[in-house]
């Protein structure tokens, strides 16, 4: 029995000494209770906050969720349910994702305070932040409408479950955050920690600011706000010279040149536009705000480009998830800047012939056009011998991995990148925000203010004479309705593929009108479209209504 | 030699003595019961090697030799060894009584082992003999179907996939519910249990109530399955065990074959108001076969899978020992894939011995080493590329070039991904791992029933996994003579991933046990303290000279092209350390074995939860009363033995909690490009939660076991359990609130209450020399979530799952869908759906009746979870041939089969045969197997009409042996020599009438490796 007794005690020491042999922390996490202490960990906590601006090129899908373009695979994307008027709440449009984000500044700006560093650069540092976040809600506001407004970070993550706040409110929020920070922030970055480039700069405050105020109706501050933005050194992609690889195609077919100095500014119009896209030319002087990319060497590269797939014919290897549909290519101007009237799809299906070939006749709807068509549209017969020698896209009806429209889309497909078989693996950036669209906010904002003058048509030349295109005719389009429609289809068409026509159509007021059903070439229905004034606001995702009660209401409220 | 030298000598001494010390002894030796003599009884003088046997008619002679006190010890099998002190007589009258088996029976329970009879927890054991000899992949799957209560999955999966998992008594709570595994005393993963050699197994316990298992505390809640693996005794054995077996699909997905695949491909570009796809022209050419290279009829599933892959298994032991036991067992098992290429190769070595070092002194160590793997020289291909592969693209042209072709066009995109291709060409796999689980133990027993043990085991585990993708060269088109440049892969890769895990156990025990008078008493303390590390590391590099290379240091030193990891790319956290401190005691009191009790409590300090959090207590006791020892039955001779027990008992789990989910930590890794270049950055991730602590389970048990007749026997046992402080990551947390997924915090919230009984019956029957024996058990478990911190349900979790106040854990939430629709009339009177309906599309159920299907006509649609399972076996033997049938079966239960599993075209891939069933403008079907077919996503909302009856009863093994006759083996000086042949899911009889291509035990999942019925014939040997 001693011995037991000694056992026992044995048992007892060993237990005492576990006591705190089990005592562990993580090794891979850092903790939250000693972090905050340096300049690198703010660095470190805001460089997770940039990841918003992270794999940028899914805006794209907003154009097929508009009447610009057409999503074909549903499995992939929301934008083919939305654009097909099939829109409740077992779809999320962007809701979780955000919050995410929103998690992330409101930890960051609440903590940043705590650390020893530099005190512009903190000052800098968090006005960076405030912009993201404030950039961050507005893309909220303007697909969900009120949504719950969280400033700080929380303890209790029952805490967020509040009411959606006014989009206007959210709106006005985000307004007064740029406008209070965007001193902080410099005109550029020289590059290396903690000043790299891609990071917010004032430009870019302002360049966001404008976006708001104009898609909100603002148009005096939008005015303003554009003016800060043209006034800061920012200017049109343009190529001055010419290489070989540049004519490699020979549009004499399709265009008219009147002289050589026609052709050449042809020529010129074609790369400067389509090239600005391309990753040799990232980091050119009209990028304001970029989501950039780099090449990884691996299929489904998390910090790839994957419009090189999204937009890719089969024989390139990609998926043509996102084609241009008949009412996009319809739009751009005749080469002499004026309105193009198609033929009848009926018309237009029987000189196409798809069962055979196309009469000579189908191709004359492609002859004198808009140069940034051929630089942004792949359509039946076009060369694209920059790509590859004797490249003739060619459509044949719907197939796998083909186009169901009859189009692919051309812009942002960067030769250098297509030769690799990697999907989502492309290094060119992807613009959020470029000088152009501010030419064009600031145009169709100063018009709704005042009416035509010299400085809008003088925006307006400056996007025209970078693709090679006239002026705008200052007689014809002399009244504020003549003009708004000139500069609605200039931006619809300038902006193509870029997410910005699915909020233009829905501010213009115009979605009824155009979110019809779309037909191919062969005047074959794309896919059945239907459209109710509730679409304007997406709903809030069934996963959030069930832990927000508060979201019932607004919910209702929208129609859903 | 030693032993021969010794009898020798024993001869020699015998001569040389035989005169002064001769003295015989005769004697006859009967049975108690019968009387009837009993013939080669061994007996032998204590002590010594003198030995005799008894006679036909039972007599012996037996000559003492110089012995002055002898004690006579008498043996025979299945009797009760007797010791008889001589004493001065000449002439000995014994009578041996016949063993009772079920009496001595014993089985092992925690920390030791327990007479069966004077048990009064819940425990099963494990019949061994019906585990061996089947060809399955793990012990797992070998008990399947053995025990009741015992639920396991068979899911199907491919090699090192296919072990099984183990429910034991329903799901108590809402993450997984696997029970603990316990080898030799030694704590081990499931996966390590899986790997067993079942021939090395001598018992098996299935502990299911609290007062079996809650020694084991805060890691028992979901039930122990204790093994014990073999040892040797007496003269050496040797026993060799093979066989060999063919594996195949016992479901292939049913694809339709080019013509259908067109037919209705066309109908769905119709069904969306487009031109059909082919022409009559170009569907003659599909149904005609006339020009495969431009119309094939690819059978992608026949082209991939070999249509049997062989398995096998050569087990050789030797075992034997006196003071000095051992079990030394060495195992080869190889089984190939469906998937060519990949063939498994398990070797496991075991060497287990007990050494009587001295009276009071003995030490035991088991040794276990186990390597699985393969090397594979084919990439590895997922099921779902082969389910999206449809039937008009070119595998192989005719001119022996890779398929360029879908239906007479080029394609470049599928023309990469044909999965032919990427197996054959694409790279290679290999993968092994190493487990090694060591123990010592040591006993000191320094006065009889005291015995002090100590124990110290190291499990370690080594995972390693080298995959290489190779450049090739592009496809060449067919009709263009061109190479299709995407079809390139232009970069080569290789990813090699480590894992290293180690556990240790440390623990010492005492016990003493006594018994005075008719008073039985056993009392055991103990301590242990367990820790386990974790290291992973995964490395991809890129760019190597050429696709021969084979080793990071060969690729690009770019450092865009290395990138490395810290989990085996399956998120899991690759990192970690925890441990667990404890002390625990028991105490049994027996009276006059007729009246039982035991109490237990456990202490678990576990490093998973903040301080101030770690350790609870939990406690059990039972009690049990062997009606049949009463007086007043003696007079019912049908009841052999009766016993009642009782139960009650309180335990833990921490098995759905992370390492550190009580710490506040940040992530880290790479968020954005900014100067051209990846950026590090830190992020808030998951939540901690401090407060975290124990899931807590107190279950009742009753039970009854009874041997009726002397060949029925019955066991029954009624339980309850309630699960409080559920683990799970938080289902409540709010959108905004920005979690990831993943991210939630763990928190205890809800209760589970799953109520049940048990059943299994035998009955051992024998006619002249046929014997049978029937067996069947049946478990019903009611299980119903009761609590959930105060709200009636959680928000839905995992997409198609709820928890609710009152409903079963595993219940699928979705619409419900009823029937079709007819036509625009019915669509215009029906509750308006946001999918823009047409007829033939599905129809949801209005349950608020508001005229609005939206998330509030969600509705709970059955479950997922098998709450009732059956099991039936028979076996029967008649001179050398036996026969065993073993079947399986669950009912009630349903799995959500969705995208290329049960859907059409879904993300470009074929078309399954039961669409052929469809709604059609011709025959417009409102309750049709499927709704219109599109090549659209209108009917894939969440609904019940995805739900698939999984519900089935499938016969697990049938085996037919013969048993060569001891009369010629002992000729060949053979010990025994069976030869059998065996089937392991022959036949199954499924619930679903729809869509009936899917395996009833695979999880609601998309496309995925088959599960696989197997034939064997093989032979056990023993010299």
């Amino acid at each position: 029995m001693k011995k037991f007794i000694y056992i026992s005690l044995l048992a007892l020491i060993i237990l005492g000494g576990c006591k705190k042999s089990v005592d562990f922390v993580p090794q891979d996490k850092l903790s939250a209770g000693t972090f905050w202490k340096s300049q690198n960990d703010v660095q470190l906590a805001l460089n997770g906050c940039y990841g918003y601006l992270a794999n940028a090129f899914n805006y794209a899908y907003d154009d097929g969720a508009a009447d610009n373009a057409y999503c074909q695979y549903p499995w992939e994307n929301n934008a083919t349910r939305v654009s097909a008027g099939s829109i409740d709440a077992t779809l999320d449009a962007g809701y979780n994702s955000r919050y995410v984000f929103i998690r992330r500044y409101n930890y960051f700006l609440d903590n940043i305070s705590k650390a020893t560093m530099d005190e512009p650069l903190r000052k800098r540092f968090i006005a960076e932040a405030r912009v993201l976040r404030a950039f961050t809600y507005y893309e909220l506001a303007h697909n969900f409408g009120p949504v719950p407004l969280l400033k700080t970070s929380y303890t209790d993550p029952e805490e967020t479950a509040v009411a959606p706040a006014p989009a206007a409110t959210v709106i006005q929020f985000a307004i007064d955050e740029i406008k209070a920070v965007e001193a902080d922030l410099p005109a550029s970055y020289s590059g290396g920690a903690p000043n790299q480039t891609g990071r917010i700069t004032n430009g870019a405050a302002w360049a966001i600011l404008t976006r708001i105020q104009l898609e909100y109706g603002k148009y005096d501050d939008a005015v303003v706000s554009a003016q800060k933005v043209m006034a800061a050194g920012y200017q049109l992609f343009r190529k001055t010279a010419l290489t070989a690889n540049d004519t490699k195609d020979d549009y004499s077919t399709l265009v008219t040149f009147a002289d050589d100095a026609a052709k050449q500014k042809f020529y010129k119009g074609l790369a400067s536009y389509q090239q600005q896209f391309w990753a040799a030319n990232d980091g050119n002087k009209e990028t304001i705000l970029v989501s950039q990319n780099i090449q990884e060497n691996q299929s489904y590269a998390p910090f790839g480009n994957g419009l090189r797939i999204l937009f890719a014919t089969a024989n390139m290897g990609g998926w043509s998830s996102i084609t241009p549909i008949q009412g996009l290519v319809d739009a751009y101007w005749k080469s002499d800047g004026t309105t193009f009237t198609p033929p009848t799809p009926e018309q237009r299906a029987t000189d196409f012939n798809i069962k055979k070939t196309p009469s000579a006749n189908y191709i004359n709807e492609f002859k004198n056009r808009d140069t940034r068509l051929y630089a942004s549209i792949l359509f039946p017969g076009a060369t694209w011998n920059e790509y590859k020698d004797g490249y003739v896209f060619t459509w044949a009806g719907v197939a796998g991995s083909e186009s169901s429209t009859g189009y692919n889309f051309k812009k942002y497909l960067d030769p250098a990148s297509l030769a690799s078989g990697l999907e989502f693996d492309a290094p060119q950036d992807y613009s959020i925000i470029r000088y152009a669209e501010i030419l064009l906010a600031y145009a169709e904002a100063k018009n709704e203010v005042s009416g035509p003058d010299a400085t809008i048509f003088a925006a307006l030349d400056d996007i025209r004479d970078r693709a090679g295109m006239p002026l705008i005719n200052r007689t014809v389009n002399n009244t504020k309705e003549k003009l708004r429609e000139v500069i609605r289809n200039e931006r619809r068409i300038e902006l193509a593929g870029e997410g910005q026509r699915f909020f233009d159509i829905r501010r213009w007021n115009i979605a009824a009108n155009v979110m019809k059903t779309p037909n191919d070439i062969a005047n074959v229905i794309v896919q059945e479209r239907h459209w109710q004034p509730k679409f304007v606001l997406m709903p809030y995702p069934q996963s959030a209504l069930d832990r927000n009660t508060n979201l019932k209401a607004p919910q209702a409220a929208k129609g859903y | 030699m030693i032993r021969i030298r010794l009898l020798l000598l024993s001869v020699f001494l015998t001569g040389s003595f035989a005169q002064a010390q001769v003295r015989n002894i005769t004697g006859t030796v009967r049975d108690a019961a019968t009387h009837t003599p009993l013939p080669g009884v061994t007996v032998v003088v204590k002590g010594t090697t003198v030995k005799a046997q008894s006679n036909s008619s039972g007599n012996f002679v037996l000559d003492l030799g110089a012995e002055k006190s002898p004690v006579l010890i008498f043996s025979y099998v299945s009797y009760t060894p007797l010791e008889v002190p001589l004493g001065n007589k000449t002439h000995l009258d014994v009578q041996l009584t016949e063993e009772k088996r079920e009496l001595n029976e014993v089985v092992v329970v925690a920390y030791g082992t327990q007479k069966k009879v004077n048990l009064s927890g819940a425990v099963n054991t494990v019949n061994t003999k019906t585990i061996i000899n089947r060809p399955v992949t793990s012990l797992t799957n070998a008990l399947q179907g053995t025990v009741p209560g015992v639920a396991i999955k068979s899911s199907p999966g491919d090699l090192g996939n296919d072990l099984g998992s183990i429910n034991i008594r329903g799901r108590a709570n809402l993450g997984t519910s696997s029970p603990l595994f316990v080898v030799d005393g030694v704590i081990v993963t499931q996966n390590d249990f899986a790997r067993i050699n079942p021939n090395d197994v001598a018992a098996i316990s299935v502990l299911k109530d609290a007062s079996a298992s809650s020694i084991y505390g805060a890691r028992a809640a979901n039930g122990v399955i204790l093994v014990t693996t073999k040892k040797g005794n007496g003269s050496p054995t040797i026993s060799y065990n093979a066989y060999y077996g063919r594996q195949s699909a016992t479901y292939l997905p049913d694809y339709t074959n080019a013509y259908n695949y067109a037919i209705l491909r066309n109908e769905a570009e119709t069904n969306l108001g487009r031109t059909p796809l082919y022409n009559a022209q170009t569907l003659e050419a599909i149904k005609s076969q006339s020009n495969p290279d431009l119309y094939p009829n690819t059978d992608w599933y026949a082209l991939i899978l070999r249509k049997s892959a062989a398995m096998m298994e050569h087990q050789l032991s030797v075992s034997g020992g006196e003071k000095t036991k051992y079990y030394l067992s060495g195992a080869f098992f190889d089984q190939n894939s469906l998937i060519p290429g990949k063939d498994l190769k398990r070797y496991s070595l075991r060497a287990n011995t007990e050494t009587q070092i001295s009276d009071k002194f003995k030490i035991g160590s088991n040794l276990s080493f186990i390597r699985d793997g393969y090397s594979n020289d084919n990439l590895e291909i997922g099921f779902t590329g082969i389910g999206r592969s449809i039937p008009l693209s070119v595998a192989k042209q005719s001119n022996g070039d890779w398929g360029s072709v879908t239906a007479g066009k080029e394609n470049a995109t599928i023309a990469g991904q044909n999965p032919l291709r990427l197996l054959q060409d694409g790279g290679r796999t290999n993968y092994n791992t190493n487990r090694f689980i060591g123990t010592l133990n040591g006993t000191y027993t320094p006065v009889k029933g005291l015995d002090i043990s100590g124990l110290f085991s190291y499990n370690a585990y080594n995972y390693f996994n080298s995959s290489f993708i190779n450049t090739i060269d592009p496809v060449t088109g067919f009709i263009t003579h061109k190479p299709l440049g995407s079809t390139a892969v232009t970069t080569n890769q290789l990813t090699e991933a480590w894992q290293s895990t180690s556990n240790l156990l440390s623990q010492a025990t005492a016990s003493y046990e006594k018994n005075i008078d008719k008073n039985y008493f056993k009392v055991l303390a103990g301590a242990s303290y367990e820790k386990a590390q974790k290291r992973t590391i995964r490395v991809v590099r890129k760019g190597f000279p050429n696709n021969d290379l084979n080793a990071i240091n060969a690729g690009s030193t770019l450092p865009a092209n290395t990138t490395a990891f810290s989990d085996l790319g399956d998120n899991v956290p690759g990192v970690g350390e925890s441990a667990l401190a404890s002390v625990f005691a028991r105490v049994n009191y027996a009276y006059a074995d007729k009246y039982l009790l035991e109490a237990s409590a456990r202490n678990d300090a576990s490093s998973k939860f903040a301080p101030g959090h770690r350790a609870a207590w939990y406690p059990s006791a039972s009690v049990a009363w062997r009606i049949s020892q009463e007086d007043f039955m003696k007079d019912f001779t049908a009841v052999n033995e009766l016993k009642l027990r009782l139960s009650a008992g309180k335990l833990g789990n921490i098995n759905n909690v992370g390492d550190y989910d009580f710490y506040d930590g940040l992530n880290t890794g790479t968020t954005v490009i900014l100067d051209q270049s990846k950026q590090d950055g830190v992020t808030p991730g998951k939540l901690a939660n401090p407060l975290l602590s124990w899931e807590k389970l107190t279950t009742y048990n009753a039970g009854l076991d009874a041997t009726l007749f002397k060949s029925l026997t019955l066991q029954l046992d009624v339980f309850s359990r309630i699960t409080k402080d559920i683990l799970l990551p938080d289902p409540n947390i709010p959108a905004e609130a920005g979690l990831a997924s993943g991210e939630e915090p763990s928190v205890n919230l809800g209760t589970v209450k799953n109520n049940g009984f048990e059943l299994s019956l035998n009955y051992n029957g024998k006619i002249n020399d046929f014997g049978y024996s029937v067996g069947g058990n049946v478990s019903k478990i009611w299980n119903k979530v009761t609590d959930l911190g105060g709200a009636n349900e959680t928000a839905p979790y995992d997409t198609y799952f709820i928890n609710r106040i009152g409903q079963p854990v595993g219940s699928f939430y979705m619409w419900q869908a009823e029937g079709l629709f007819a036509n625009q009339a019915d669509i215009a009177s029906h509750a308006k759906q946001a999918n823009n309906p047409k007829p033939g599309d599905i129809k949801y159920k209005d349950q608020d009746g508001n005229g609005v299907i939206d998330g509030n006509d969600r509705i709970i649609n059955g479950n997922n979870v098998p709450y009732f399972t059956y099991g039936l076996n028979l076996s029967a033997n008649y001179k050398g041939f036996d026969l065993s049938v073993l079947s399986q079966g669950v009912s009630n239960v349903k799995v959500y089969l969705e995208a290329e599993a049960s859907q059409a075209f879904f993300n470009g891939a074929g078309v399954k045969n039961y669409v052929l069933d469809r709604w059609t403008v011709d025959n417009p079907n409102p309750n049709a197997a499927y709704p219109r077919v599109t090549n659209d996503t209108q009917n894939f909302g969440l609904s019940s009409f995805w739900l698939f009856n999984a519900s089935y009863l499938r016969v697990k093994a049938i085996t037919l042996g013969y048993t060569i006759p001891k009369s010629i083996l002992d000729r060949a000086k053979i010990k025994g020599l069976r030869v059998y042949a065996s089937s392991n899911n022959p036949f199954t009889i499924r619930g679903d009438k729809r869509l009936k291509d899917f395996d009833p035990e695979a999880p609601s999942q998309r496309s995925a490796y088959p599960s696989l019925k197997t034939f064997s014939v093989g032979l056990n040997l023993t010299l």
